[in-house]
C-alpha cells in the first residue's frame, strides 16, 4: 500500500502518471523461450534432488556398512575364548566336583582342601 | 486485471495447477493474463531497454515458477510477479553498476528539448537509481519500507531520492516547481 500523504504531485501530474500505459505487448518469440527456460530450470531442479537424494542414499549405505563392519571386527577381537575352568565356582561346586570318583579329582581335593 | 472469473480460472487455481500437474497450458494463461503488466514494468525501470526488459521477464517466471510455494495468496499474483521482477531489473542494475544515486539530476537531456519529452521519456531519462524509486512508488505503488528492502536504502533516503527524481521529472516536463508547492 502506498503511503498516500507523501503523494505530492498535482491532481494535472497525478493524472499523467495514471494515464501512462501499464502494459507493454511481448514479442512472440518471449512466451516460447520462457517457457523453455522454465521448464530447463525445473528440469535442473529435479536433477539437483534426485542428485542430491542418491548422494545421501549412498552416503547412509556407506556409514550402514562401515558401522557394521566396525562393529564385527570390534565382536571377534572382544570375545573372550571359552574358559578351560569356571572363573567363579561356589564352595558347593567345587565340593561336588571334588566328590567325583575320577583320578584328577583326588589330586585337585588335596590341593583344595590342604 | 480485468479477468471475468465466471470466465477464466482464478489465478490460485492456476497456480495450483501449475504447482501440482506442471500443466503448460495453465502456466500459459498465467503468461497471457500477467506478462504485459511485468514487462511494461521491467521496460520502465530499465529506462526503455527492450531487450533486457524481456530478459527480466523471462527470469522473473523463472524465480516466480521456482519460488510459488512462496507466494501468498492474500497478495494478487500480479503484484507478487512485479515485485520479482522489479527484484531482477534492480540487480540486473547493480550489476551494471549503473543503480547510482550521485550528484544532481540534470535537468534536461543534452539533446532534448523541453517541448518535445512527454512524461514517459522524462522517468526514462532520469539517473536508474531514482527512476526505479519513482516508478516504484509512483507507478507500481510500493511503500517505501519495501523500496528501501529492494535497492537497499532506508525508507527515509528513498524519500529523499523520491523527492529529486520528481523534481528532475517536474524540470524536465518544464512544470514550474514552485507551482506545484
Amino acid at each position: 500500500m502506498k503511503d498516500s500523504h507523501e503523494d505530492d504531485w498535482t491532481i494535472d501530474e497525478r493524472a499523467m502518471l495514471d494515464a501512462l500505459s501499464r502494459e507493454r505487448t511481448p514479442s512472440a518469440s518471449l512466451k516460447r523461450r520462457t517457457i523453455t527456460a522454465v521448464r530447463a530450470s525445473r528440469n535442473e531442479a529435479a536433477k539437483w534432488w534426485m542428485t542430491r537424494g542418491l548422494v545421501l542414499a549412498a552416503a547412509a549405505s556407506l556409514i550402514f556398512i562401515a558401522g557394521a563392519l566396525v562393529g564385527f571386527a570390534a565382536a571377534r577381537h572382544a570375545a573372550p575364548p571359552p574358559p578351560e575352568t569356571p572363573v567363579a565356582e561356589t564352595t558347593g561346586q567345587a565340593v561336588a566336583r571334588s566328590n567325583a570318583p575320577t583320578s584328577d579329582n583326588q589330586q585337585t581335593r588335596h590341593i583344595v582342601w590342604y | 486485471m480485468g479477468n471475468s472469473p465466471e470466465m477464466s480460472p482464478s489465478d490460485v487455481e492456476l497456480v495450483r495447477v501449475v504447482r501440482h500437474s506442471r500443466s503448460e497450458a495453465a502456466f500459459s494463461a498465467l503468461y497471457d493474463r500477467h506478462t504485459p503488466r511485468v514487462l511494461q514494468t521491467a521496460w520502465r525501470l530499465l529506462g526503455g531497454d527492450t531487450h533486457g526488459a524481456e530478459d527480466v521477464v523471462q527470469d522473473a517466471w523463472v524465480r516466480a515458477i521456482a519460488s510459488l510455494d512462496s507466494w501468498n495468496q492474500s497478495e494478487s499474483f500480479g503484484a507478487w510477479l512485479r515485485g520479482i521482477a522489479a527484484h531482477v531489473a534492480i540487480d540486473q542494475l547493480r550489476r551494471e553498476r549503473r543503480l547510482e544515486f550521485t550528484g544532481e539530476i540534470d535537468a534536461a537531456g543534452p539533446e532534448q528539448s523541453v517541448e518535445h519529452i512527454d512524461l514517459e521519456a522524462a522517468i526514462a531519462a532520469l539517473p536508474p537509481g531514482y527512476r526505479a524509486v519513482l516508478v516504484l512508488h509512483d507507478i507500481e505503488g510500493f511503500t517505501h519500507d519495501e523500496i528501501g528492502e529492494r535497492l537497499g536504502m532506508t525508507a527515509g533516503t528513498s524519500k529523499g531520492q523520491l523527492f529529486k527524481a520528481r523534481r528532475a521529472v517536474r524540470a524536465r516536463l518544464g512544470i514550474d516547481a514552485a507551482r506545484t508547492r
